[in-house]
């Protein structure tokens, strides 16, 4: 049943820009985005470490992109691996310090890290294009002999598809094997986790380092689809300032369901359609719904949760 | 040598008010255990709101009414969202984080409805020059860091003199004990997060004539600093926050001197931030 499904949804997605042309955009925003949450969700759900600067890895992914385009003139897959070699560095020197602390400690480190990022990108503007941002001519896709122009919407599309399929097949082989056990063992409990002989450090960063690969593979394919950077990128909160907010990737995670695999897709998808509600009709309204949204789904969650514990208690 | 002066001034000037975010901060974590990501919007509410009261109070007036009237608002949001339902600290800090959502949004819509502009530049109705040799330092400014240094004067007082600050101690050191004891906990608890809102909202209606600008996002990167200064000082030490606050400032002053103000920022963080790899439970906090 499960598999129909998931072939029924990855057929469809396969042929959507063929038969429902309007929608192709908006699907391609909830491939680069729902892999942003995705990363998001690995961090948090998966090994309860709650970032607030997770967009600076995508930030980085995009500027790798962008840079290795600008400067070294490369082809594209060169483009998508800079992008993917600036989040993996990013990730790992960041991890290395913000993975030690946990809880506030870590939450804390990483929106200062994105403050941090956001001053040297505006005051470096000369190569980060500032607050205007910079933008740039992306490279033609070249797979298996064809040469295809980024600038035809189903070629965004596909790569849009392939990226998140590739972050889709990563998390899941991740959250199957003992790599994706250990990480909940680390988010549940870090000492039992640690007497076990699981090194909490290493796993943590791990999974650290992994989510910012995957937002910089998100942060890449949007550069490249965009053919733009701007700096406001690494800026904190910088999802809900612009006049045209991009979706957030925590409270999708939220609105999904933290710690599932494909949560994050479907949160991000509801988010993407009451953007596209409310930017009709009332712009600002936006993120004062995502302020309620967030409130009102912690509150629930935990509420929920509550009920579940006192049912156990008294059934036990 | 006046450059020098001028500096060291400024430096002192804002550890003052850094201080006053950063303890604001403190506090709310020792009482609730949460760290307050409304603070920066709160601090935006008290500039906002002695902005909009100026016309009506003058200066001072709105001065001394703006934070009361926020600390109100502190206290019914603690009381409401984190005290009536107990939370577990990452979920009461995505709490805060959906209030500092909306008080943001609420800012920005009413200002729009009612100025139809988000930027309002703010003529200090006050300067008072001082003039020191060919350049002259604003008075306001001096006086604004006497007023935070009286209030964090009065807090210490508060907090180590007063019965209230007794029973706030005794909250961050062991809740349940303190209930048995007959302590009013919750009250307690509400009465921390609304007077931490308050300073934060003073802080705003003093920097407003500084910065000379009100607008709905001025409180980010405030909160993005002031969390940093508050968690490498130690969540819940007074001390600690007040020395690294004063650290901070010197370190971002002394570095505006050298390079361009952004840059002088990011450096002055990653300071900060060194605390925190030599200490991660922060300068006064306790392992």
């Amino acid at each position: 049943m499960k598999r129909w499904a998931a072939l029924i949804v990855f057929v469809s997605a396969m042929v959507l820009p063929w038969l429902w042309g309007s929608a192709t955009l908006w699907a391609m925003n909830l491939f680069i985005w729902g892999l942003m949450a995705l990363s998001l969700n690995l961090l948090y759900g998966y090994t309860g470490l709650l970032s607030l600067g997770q967009g600076v890895y995508f930030a980085l992914g995009a500027y790798g992109a962008a840079w290795a385009v600008i400067y070294a003139h490369a082809n594209f897959w060169v483009a998508v691996g800079a992008g993917l070699l600036c989040a993996l560095v990013g990730a790992f020197l960041v991890g290395w310090v913000s993975v030690r602390a946990s809880g506030f400690g870590f939450v804390v480190v990483t929106l200062v890290t994105a403050l941090i990022c956001y001053l040297i990108a505006l005051s470096a503007d000369s190569i980060t294009g500032g607050e205007d941002g910079m933008p740039f001519r992306a490279p033609a896709l070249t797979l298996l002999g064809l040469v295809l122009s980024v600038r035809d919407l189903w070629v965004r599309y596909y790569l849009a598809l392939g990226a998140l399929l590739a972050g889709l097949g990563i998390v899941y082989l991740v959250s199957k094997s003992l790599l994706g056990l250990a990480f909940r063992a680390v988010r549940d409990d870090e000492i039992a986790a640690a007497a076990l002989g699981y090194d909490v450090f290493k796993i943590r960063l791990f999974s650290f380092v992994l989510a910012g690969v995957l937002a910089g593979l998100a942060g890449a394919v949007w550069a490249i689809s965009k053919e733009f950077v701007r700096a406001g990128l690494f800026q904190p909160f910088g999802a809900f300032l612009s006049a045209q907010p991009d979706p957030d990737p925590l409270i999708a995670v939220l609105l999904g369901g933290v710690g599932r695999l494909l949560g994050p897709l479907v949160g991000m998808g509801g988010l993407l359609v009451l953007r596209e509600l409310l930017v009709s009709i009332w712009p600002q309204g936006y993120a004062l719904l995502m302020g309620a949204l967030i409130l009102a789904l912690v509150f629930f969650r935990n509420a929920s949760r509550c009920a579940a514990a006192r049912v156990l208690i008294l059934s036990s | 040598m006046e450059l020098w002066a001028l500096t060291l001034l400024n430096a002192l000037v804002w550890g003052v008010l850094w201080a006053l975010l950063a303890v604001g901060l403190s506090v709310i974590y020792g009482a609730l255990g949460v760290l307050n990501l409304a603070h920066g919007a709160l601090y935006m509410l008290g500039a906002l709101l002695s902005w909009a009261l100026t016309p009506t109070l003058s200066f001072w007036g709105a001065v001394v009414v703006a934070p009361v009237l926020v600390g109100l608002v502190g206290f019914g949001l603690a009381w409401l969202l984190l005290i009536k339902h107990e939370q577990d600290p990452l979920t009461a800090l995505l709490m805060t984080f959906g209030v500092m959502l909306i008080l943001q949004q609420l800012a920005t819509i009413l200002l729009q409805m009612t100025t139809g502009e988000l930027r309002h530049a703010l003529s200090p109705s006050v300067r008072w020059p001082i003039a020191m040799g060919t350049r002259f330092y604003e008075g306001y400014r001096v006086v604004a860091a006497v007023i935070a240094s009286a209030v964090l004067l009065g807090l210490w007082g508060l907090w180590s003199g007063t019965r209230w600050g007794c029973s706030v101690r005794a909250v961050r050191d062991n809740r349940k004990l303190a209930r048995i004891v007959g302590i009013p906990v919750s009250w307690v608890r509400a009465s921390v997060f609304g007077l931490g809102t308050a300073l934060a909202a003073l802080a705003g209606a003093l920097v407003g004539p500084i910065t000379r600008e009100v607008s709905p996002t001025m409180g980010i990167e405030i909160l993005l600093v002031s969390v940093l200064i508050a968690v490498a000082g130690g969540l819940g030490s007074l001390g600690g926050s007040l020395v690294v606050a004063f650290l901070y400032s010197f370190a971002e002053n002394l570095l505006t001197m050298l390079t361009d103000p952004m840059l002088a920022r990011a450096g002055a963080l990653l300071a900060i931030g060194l605390i925190l790899l030599v200490r991660p439970q922060g300068l006064g906090g306790s392992s």
